[in-house]
């Protein structure tokens, strides 16, 4: 941060009392984008929701009410009950549980691996960048869905965390070339050279110099890359790949609209998790442009 | 006319300029649409190429998942056999009416039973021919019987023929043993079998479920090769009422009438078998592109679509009494399932009538066994374990039950109940305290997991039987005995019900088979569903055969205008 805070000068007509760093500028920028702050705050509400999912629910996400199977929203069911007498309000509580953890550990996964392997290529540059990048080039090329739907079926029994870990897992590329370009830019920089010429080591110049100056498009892509993972595990539990019944998850919920009767008669079925699915993936998109926007150092005064 | 005024197709336009510098990216986008209105094109063709059914002429019927083949001893399912036999007869077709099996000449125009019951007579129609116009002779049939027992043919017909004489249980040929086929003449033959049998399971077996293979076709290739022989792919020498036109594959087969059918040429000129998913079975019925669906557990309607078909104007739903049942098999090589009184714990603990009320809304039954209750053969005496979860917890209290040890429920994707029962099942054993992890997987995988015994329990379901001999499920070692498990009392009844021909001694054994089944419990049989089909109001003369599938006669189907 040392370095942002001197590079970075005070603001006239802001308050002088305060130092203006990069990150409170961008507070301030973010702060201005009213679709990004309604997107985080619209995804804080769902992440609390999923938190006490156990006092918020009415009734178990598992549990069978024996004479509402389909039934329309009632007291007892406000969204209704599916195919199995299931409350839907309460699998929609605990689904938005498994949307969060896939969509943060996934995308934390992939930020470590992608970052990691970005910024040795980025950094050391030729051979072993000519190596990295070509296998970037080679994950990037396969189609996604269907490694992730050959990955799910091979690791046998299908799961969360076996959703989560083929996202991580094959995540990474898109993101280590962001941070490859940023650090091949940031690689001849004054104070990069000047780091080197004091006598730091790589890991320092990488940890301490660089990194930080790297961040900011990572942060958007992690952000925009949340999204994605959502709505991928959706699919795959859609396929009844992901997420094994009776947990409840958004994608799974919606396996019951497969009928016309269904999607015309009984909208309580597949409304609220499709719902909730747009929804969430909206928000964190709006959060990812607002991000993108006060991050970006061309908009910077 | 000049590109800019021409509004479509504009890609057309774009096309005879040159794309270049900065149109590039306008040329992508162009690209972009030709490709999607080629692509949007191409998934138009196979519904305008099938059309909406106008002409009195023309039926389509609809099931959900396509044939691997069209072999006549070998296809690998429901959905194979139901095209075979538009194209392939055997020597009678049977259907079950009033708990009676009633046949109807198909290539045959007799067949008697000696008075011993174990010498069966057939006489060929003299005008049966096959499509390229040669005759049906006693000698395709033989070769037929020849092929299936040959040890190196693939088949699933073995059962099929294994009551006659020469043969093994599993219907192949011994080294010398004289094989119970006789050509009496070039349309006649006789069939002998090991022991004195039940004709109507003869029959039933022989005469409904073997459809005569073509001996100037194929009789040349060797038997090994015959599984992957072109002929099943594209078998146009056949001798039913309908002749095979081609199949998209995926999409649907097309047939067309057998003029010189010896039975009198159907009415119906064209017969297209589509390809439908269960969930847009509904959409097409609506649009008229369906006139009937295929039948019980390949072609059927959504039990929450049942209502709107019931208020659609143009079409008859159909609702075939339980002809088959799901169930839930016990792994029997896992120690802990051996004890019956786990087993029967789990029995009381499955809330039956809850699936067959709510799920089903009310369109099965429940019986504790695998004889259907439509079954002559059913014995009403044994009731099915009441739904109670005390007498669950105490039986697996008494048992010795591990409360901590979470056991595999393996549930097949594809029938949506059946996936749901699974969900409902695991929350009533849970209730029970017994732990569950549901596994889902695709049907293959499914079945290898059952048949290589890496499960605990696991939902399967199976149509029939009409004759009440089971021995391939629950015999030991039985090509379908999925538990892999093993009674000795169990074996011997069943022996005992395929030596019997007196159907009334016969009941008496499976009267005592059913007792014991519910005894033993090798299998929960959850429900007997009815199958809801349905079929257009133009048509008639249409009816289902023993499986509960619309291929029945089908020389007598009429269609009037739409």
């Amino acid at each position: 941060m040392s370095d942002l805070a001197s590079v970075s000068r005070a603001v006239d007509g802001a308050k002088p009392t305060r130092p203006v760093t990069f990150w409170s500028l961008a507070t301030q920028r973010f702060l201005r984008h009213r679709l990004a702050v309604s997107g985080l705050l619209v995804m804080l509400v769902i992440a609390g929701i999923a938190a006490a999912a156990i006092w918020l629910a009415p009734h178990s996400p598992t549990a069978i009410d024996p004479v509402a199977f389909q039934a329309a929203p009632s007291a007892t069911h406000p969204l209704g009950t599916d195919s199995v007498g299931r409350d839907v309000l309460s699998r929609l509580i605990f689904a938005a549980r498994v949307s969060i953890t896939v969509g943060v550990l996934a995308v934390a996964m992939y930020v470590v691996i992608g970052t990691a392997v970005g910024a040795t290529a980025g950094y050391y540059g030729g051979k072993m960048d000519l190596v990295l990048s070509r296998i970037m080039d080679v994950m990037l090329s396969f189609p996604p869905l269907i490694i992730i739907l050959f990955a799910v079926s091979v690791f046998g029994r299908p799961s969360i965390w076996n959703v989560i870990l083929v996202l991580g897992l094959l995540g990474w590329p898109a993101l280590a070339r962001l941070v490859r370009g940023q650090f091949l830019a940031l690689r001849d920089l004054e104070y990069v050279l000047a780091a080197r010429a004091n006598g730091s080591s790589d890991a320092r110049i990488v940890l301490r110099h660089m990194l930080p100056n790297a961040l900011a498009p990572v942060l958007v892509a992690a952000t925009f890359g949340m999204a994605n993972a959502i709505l991928v595990e959706a699919a795959l539990s859609f396929l009844g790949l992901g997420v094994q019944p009776p947990t409840p998850s958004w994608g799974n919920m919606l396996t019951d609209a497969q009928s016309l009767t269904v999607l015309e008669r009984m909208p309580w079925l597949w409304v609220p998790p499709g719902f909730m699915i747009l929804i969430s993936v909206l928000s964190i998109n709006f959060l990812g442009d607002g991000l993108r926007d006060a991050l970006d150092p061309s908009l910077r005064l | 006319m000049d590109c800019a005024t021409r509004l479509t197709p504009a890609f057309a336009c774009e096309f005879a300029r040159p794309v270049k510098g900065g149109e590039y990216m306008k040329g992508m986008r162009v690209w972009l649409a030709a490709i999607i209105t080629l692509v949007v094109a191409a998934l138009m063709i196979p519904a305008g190429a099938v059309g909406a059914p106008k002409s009195s002429l023309v039926v389509v019927s609809g099931m959900w998942s396509p044939p691997n083949n069209f072999s006549p001893i070998n296809t690998d399912s429901s959905y194979g056999y139901y095209v075979v036999r538009f194209i392939f007869q055997g020597m009678m077709e049977a259907r079950l009416e009033n708990n009676q099996m009633r046949f109807s000449p198909a290539l045959a125009t007799r067949w008697e039973a000696s008075a011993d019951r174990q010498t069966f007579r057939f006489t060929i129609h003299p005008r049966a021919t096959w499509h390229d116009g040669r005759p049906v002779t006693a000698e395709d049939v033989e070769f037929t019987v020849m092929t299936i027992s040959d040890p190196k043919t693939e088949t699933n017909r073995g059962a099929e023929i294994a009551t006659i004489a020469g043969l093994t249980a599993g219907g192949k040929r011994v080294a010398d043993q004289q094989l119970g086929f006789r050509i009496l003449g070039p349309k006649s033959f006789e069939v002998r079998t090991k022991v004195p049998v039940d004709p109507q399971m003869f029959f039933e077996r022989f005469g409904g479920n073997v459809y005569i293979l073509p001996k100037h076709v194929l009789g040349s290739v060797p038997p090994d090769q015959l599984a992957r022989h072109p002929f099943f792919q594209n078998p146009t020498v056949g001798n039913g009422p309908f002749k095979f036109v081609q199949y998209k594959t995926d999409q649907f087969v097309e047939l067309v009438v057998n003029e010189n059918y010896h039975n009198g040429a159907p009415k119906v000129r064209r017969v297209f078998v589509r390809i439908i998913p269960p969930t847009t079975m509904l959409a097409q019925l609506e649009r008229q592109d369906l006139d009937l669906s295929a039948g019980f557990g390949i072609g059927e309607i959504l039990i929450e679509d049942w209502d709107r078909v019931k208020e659609m104007p143009h079409v008859r739903p159909v609702t075939i009494r339980a002809p088959g049942y799901q169930f839930m098999v016990f792994n029997f090589s896992r120690p802990y399932l051996e004890d019956k009184r786990v087993r029967r714990a789990m029995a009381h603990a499955i809330n039956r009538p809850l699936i067959v009320n709510q799920l089903l809304k009310g369109a099965g039954e429940i019986a504790e066994g695998p004889i259907p209750p439509a079954n002559p053969y059913f014995n009403a005496a044994v009731k099915p374990w009441a739904y109670d979860t005390a007498r669950a917890r105490a039986l697996l209290q008494e048992a010795g039950w591990d409360f901590n040890r979470t056991i595999i429920l393996r549930v097949p994707t594809g029938n949506i109940l059946r996936e749901r029962t699974g969900d409902i099942i695991r929350e009533n054993l849970v209730a029970v305290g017994i732990k569950v992890e549901i596994q889902k997987s695709d049907f293959p995988t499914h079945l290898a997991a059952l048949t290589g015994k890496n499960y605990d329990i696991g939902l399967i379901g199976w149509a029939g039987p009409t004759d009440p001999d089971v021995s391939s499920q629950f015999r030991t070692g039985g090509q379908y005995n999925f538990g892999h498990h093993s009674i000795a009392r169990m074996d011997q009844l069943l022996d005992e019900g395929v030596r019997l021909s007196d159907p009334a001694r016969r009941k008496t054994i499976y009267n005592q088979f059913q007792e014991l089944f519910a005894d033993e419990l090798p299998y929960v049989v959850l429900y007997y569903p009815n199958g809801r089909t349905v079929i257009a109001k133009r048509m008639s003369g249409v009816n289902y055969d023993i499986f509960g599938l619309f291929d029945y006669l089908t020389y007598n189907w009429v269609a009037g205008p739409q």
